[in-house]
């Protein structure tokens, strides 16, 4: 399969099941909101190190919010519910509650709760306060500007984690440059991030490692440096390959999100330097959700 | 739908708080009738005072023009019980489910120890509506009562959960004693608003209500809860969403500081 001169090569790539829960953050204005948003999902782009992996999935209006101000929503995803809990609670903390004007509500109403202003009104020093709204129940904390509003608790959803696909290219201008047109692209869709700096990760990563303490380490078969020197992946054409890994509340997201990303990348083709579009899997032993770029693309 | 109508000029006061659609279960219409419930001194029979048609299901017409019909929806876990006319006393009170609506006026205490469900009534309501039943120590626990005029005295007495929401005047005292829950006040209030209160909000519409020396003003604010509050209040009632308008700033007042309490009266101060 050919997309504009870059070939889509027949694999697949392979992801896991996470549990995820979305928050929406609320400010009163837009980049008191993003400000707070941005320092929750920081160093959160992979479970490996972060404990989450963590995204702004978009900007709100007023007219989406629970409070009629500007908000972002982000998703949250880790491998378990003690572990999501427990981000949840750090960031939020220390983040959220901490950031000028903010309030924190769920973004998930349905599914197992998980607590959110529930802890974190202790906060309030037996000043908070607690109101409960049809069947959602608010937590009210004093702050120095004011007061931080927090939703009891948010929910927890089955989602999946690892969806991705690499970018092959003649050189690393030319797959920086594909990869910023996937990832503008990919923003669009609902339900998904893409946890890396930027969207994109250069530092693709195996399991395991020669060293035992490592649990991961670099993808030597895709790193262009390596070519002549181990089993490489890659042609002698190809300079650089970078990655956009994505995790999604649904498979669907997750396959429309791999579908738009390369077709933006490819939209560069051939002649922009783009060779191929390869995804990374461990030949189906990792994880349950294998995602075919040729069945997706088709 | 059961509909009962009235067709007896009543003397004495009728206790309707047994009958509702869920005690209408798996009955027919001849078992219903033969439903007993309290008038005055007396047990009769549902029949006796009502002329009872309909199929059963889960809601429930009552014609009267009566005022004395009391303890409707009472023991209401869920269904619907309409109200053409005026409630007695007790309306809705201790109810846990279920939806109640009285197209005319309410008596004493409606909604007194309410759990759950929501009370709707068109005209006013008596004093200590979402209040204490009878020797309890604590009020409403749950559930919203909306209040199409008027309300009495000492509205939401020791009200520990729930909302009450109010579109006319209240009387003295509303808000005596809460420990917590919401009173929206969309109308104009008298003397000795929150009078002992300890926890609890009161959102206050009148822009001159008259604050008791024993709370402390802290200041205006636009409090993103009160924005979320008034949403949730205009779902409950979407024609009274103009009355919220002016709910963007609040003047917050925390008391009842006499009995060391933490309650707050919020007053309206946007445009």
């Amino acid at each position: 399969m050919k997309i504009n001169g870059v070939v889509i090569e027949n694999t697949f790539a392979e992801a896991f099941p996470m549990k995820a829960t979305r928050l929406i953050i609320t400010a009163l204005n837009p980049t008191w909101a993003m400000n707070s948003a941005q320092a929750l999902t920081g160093f959160a782009t992979s479970v490996i190190a972060c404990g989450c992996e963590a995204g702004i999935e978009r900007v709100l209006s007023p007219r989406e919010t629970p409070d009629g101000r500007p908000g972002v929503a982000v998703l949250l995803f880790a491998m378990s519910t003690k572990e999501l809990t427990k981000q949840l609670q750090n960031r939020v903390g220390q983040c959220v509650l901490t950031s000028p004007t903010s309030a924190c509500f769920a973004g998930i109403d349905h599914g197992d709760p998980l607590p959110l202003g529930k802890t974190l009104r202790y906060f309030g020093d037996g000043y908070q306060i607690a109101k409960k709204l049809g069947p959602t129940r608010y937590w009210r904390v004093p702050v120095m500007d004011g007061e931080f509003l927090c939703q009891d608790v948010t929910h927890l959803t089955k989602a999946i984690g690892g969806g991705n696909f690499l970018i092959l290219a003649e050189n690393q201008t030319q797959a920086l440059a594909a990869s910023e047109r996937a990832i503008e692209a990919m923003r669009k869709i609902p339900e998904v991030i893409m946890p890396f700096p930027g969207g994109v990760v250069r530092s693709g990563s195996k399991v395991g490692s020669k060293y035992k303490a490592l649990p991961a380490s670099t993808n030597h078969r895709y790193c262009p440096t390596l070519k002549d020197v181990v089993d490489s992946a890659l042609t002698k054409d190809v300079g650089a390959v970078l990655e956009i890994v994505i995790d999604g509340l649904t498979s669907e997201a997750i396959s429309l999100a791999t579908k738009v990303g390369v077709r933006a990348a490819c939209g560069l083709g051939r002649k922009g330097g783009i060779i191929a579009i390869s995804a990374g899997n461990y030949g189906g032993n990792l994880g349950p959700y294998h995602f075919k770029l040729h069945e997706i693309l088709k | 739908m059961i509909s009962l109508t009235l067709n007896v000029a009543l003397t004495a006061g009728l206790d309707l708080a047994a009958i509702n659609p869920t005690a209408f279960a798996g009955l027919n219409l001849a078992k219903i009738e033969r439903l007993r419930i309290q008038y005055g001194p007396a047990q009769v029979r549902l029949a006796d005072l009502f002329r009872i048609t309909g199929t059963l299901d889960e809601s429930l017409e009552i014609n009267s023009e009566s005022a004395t019909l009391h303890g409707i929806g009472s023991a209401l876990n869920s269904g619907k019980i309409t109200l053409n006319g005026d409630a007695g006393d007790y309306l809705g009170a201790g109810m846990r489910g279920g939806e109640v609506v009285c197209a005319g006026n309410a008596g004493e205490r409606a909604a007194a120890g309410m759990r759950g469900g929501r009370i709707e009534v068109t005209g006013s309501v008596g004093n200590f509506a979402g209040g204490t039943l009878m020797g309890a120590t604590t009020g409403m626990k749950g559930g919203a009562l909306i209040v199409g005029k008027h309300a009495g005295a000492r509205l939401g007495d020791r009200m520990r959960r729930g909302l009450i929401m109010v579109r006319g005047n209240v009387g003295p005292q509303a808000g005596s004693q809460m420990i917590a829950g919401t009173l929206a006040l969309l109308g104009g209030t008298a003397t000795g608003l929150g009078t002992g209160m300890r926890r609890g909000t009161l959102l206050v519409a009148d822009r001159d209500a008259v604050l008791p020396a024993s709370f402390v003003v802290t200041g205006c604010y636009a409090l993103p809860f009160v924005a979320v509050l008034c949403r949730h209040l205009a779902a409950l009632k979407p024609p009274w969403r103009s009355r919220l308008a002016a709910f963007t700033e609040i003047e917050r007042a925390v008391g009842d500081r006499g009995c060391d309490g933490l309650g707050e009266i919020l007053i309206a101060r946007g445009e």
